[in-house]
């Protein structure tokens, strides 16, 4: 790069996002030449600009935070105080099945699928429990949200076109 | 926690307003990302990623905002949407008339110019001028890599550029 060679817009633009973008000998022609610095300072200072002025058009907050306060007091519950909740719902399960035909009032075909119905019931209600208790395997425990501004929103383009960000 | 909404509360739902550009739906947006990092906050295993993960979750719920919007949207005859900022929200009462026309010719060619971006490139943008997180944060939030996020960036500054109402807006000259 010679002496009186200024850099260019695009060196402008990379000098603002990311100085250390630039090659040693750019670097240094932007210390040393007043009028690239200006420029580079000037857009920095525009895009500086734009965000303190959309910070000042935004509303003021007009509600609080509120954090379920239960949740912050109950410490989570060991894996064996689980385990024993587990076995007891299901064994209570196993005696409620076992008993039951001793309060049959008539044995009919419509009682056998009362029965199988509650079984179901019940078997779902211990699949719900659990999955509640604990959704993802121990492995996924820091596992967050994926951005997913790329096919899922393609797909959702293709079904529901039309306006969103900033409408 | 509290001291945690204490520091980023102001911050979290000043970036929503930006891609809502609507006080009710970022105050409900705000509320459910704070929700969301309380349930989640035990599995983040660095809390020097908690900035970039906070606000990965505050990116992500704003999406599906926008799904749930636009799926409505198929449902919801056009008169009957609120769509669009809801300037009423920018008038504090304490300003001059004057400024709060500014104010919205302000917000209005902001939005132009993000309409004009890919949505990657208003992502980068938005989070870097808007949000003021730096390259490397801005990464983790979008789980994209470094050169890809300068890349988004450049483009997007290089059409700023082009914006030369905005510009001039910003740098308070006259029409």
């Amino acid at each position: 790069m010679k002496k009186d060679d200024h850099v260019t817009q695009e060196d402008l633009i990379m000098a603002v996002i990311d100085k250390g973008g630039l090659t040693p000998e750019k670097q240094a022609h932007l210390a040393a030449c007043q009028a690239c610095r200006s420029e580079a300072e000037r857009l920095g200072c525009d895009l500086a600009s734009l965000g303190d002025l959309a910070k000042a058009v935004v509303p003021p907050m007009q509600t609080t935070i509120m954090l379920p306060e239960a949740k912050t007091l109950k410490p989570a519950r060991p894996w064996g105080l689980r385990l024993a909740y587990g076995s007891a719902l299901a064994a209570a399960l196993v005696v409620l099945i076992l008993t039951m035909p001793f309060f049959r009032v008539s044995p009919s075909g419509k009682m056998e699928a009362l029965y199988q119905d509650m079984l179901s019931d019940a078997r779902l209600m211990i699949e719900i429990d659990r999955m509640a208790k604990n959704p993802l395997p121990e492995s996924w425990a820091a596992f967050d949200d994926e951005f997913d501004a790329g096919e899922d929103d393609d797909f959702m383009d293709g079904i529901a076109p039309g306006g969103e960000d900033f409408s | 926690m509290s001291e945690l909404i204490g520091v980023f509360r102001e911050d979290i739902y000043r970036m929503v307003y930006y891609r809502t550009g609507n006080r009710m739906d970022a105050e409900d947006l705000t509320q459910e990302i704070f929700l969301k990092v309380f349930d989640n906050l035990k599995g983040l295993k660095d809390t020097g990623m908690f900035r970039p993960w906070l606000y990965r979750i505050a990116v992500n719920r704003v999406n599906d905002h926008h799904r749930r919007k636009k799926f409505l949207s198929f449902f919801i005859p056009a008169s009957e949407r609120e769509d669009g900022p809801e300037m009423e929200d920018m008038q504090h009462t304490d300003e001059s008339v004057l400024d709060q026309v500014i104010k919205k010719e302000f917000w209005h060619e902001v939005s132009a110019f993000m309409h004009k971006l890919s949505k990657l490139e208003r992502e980068v943008f938005q989070l870097r001028f808007m949000d003021h997180l730096g390259i490397a944060e801005i990464s983790k939030v979008l789980d994209r890599g470094e050169s890809t996020v300068k890349t988004h960036l450049y483009r997007a500054v290089k059409k700023f550029q082009a914006e030369e109402h905005l510009i001039g807006l910003i740098r308070g000259e006259e029409p």
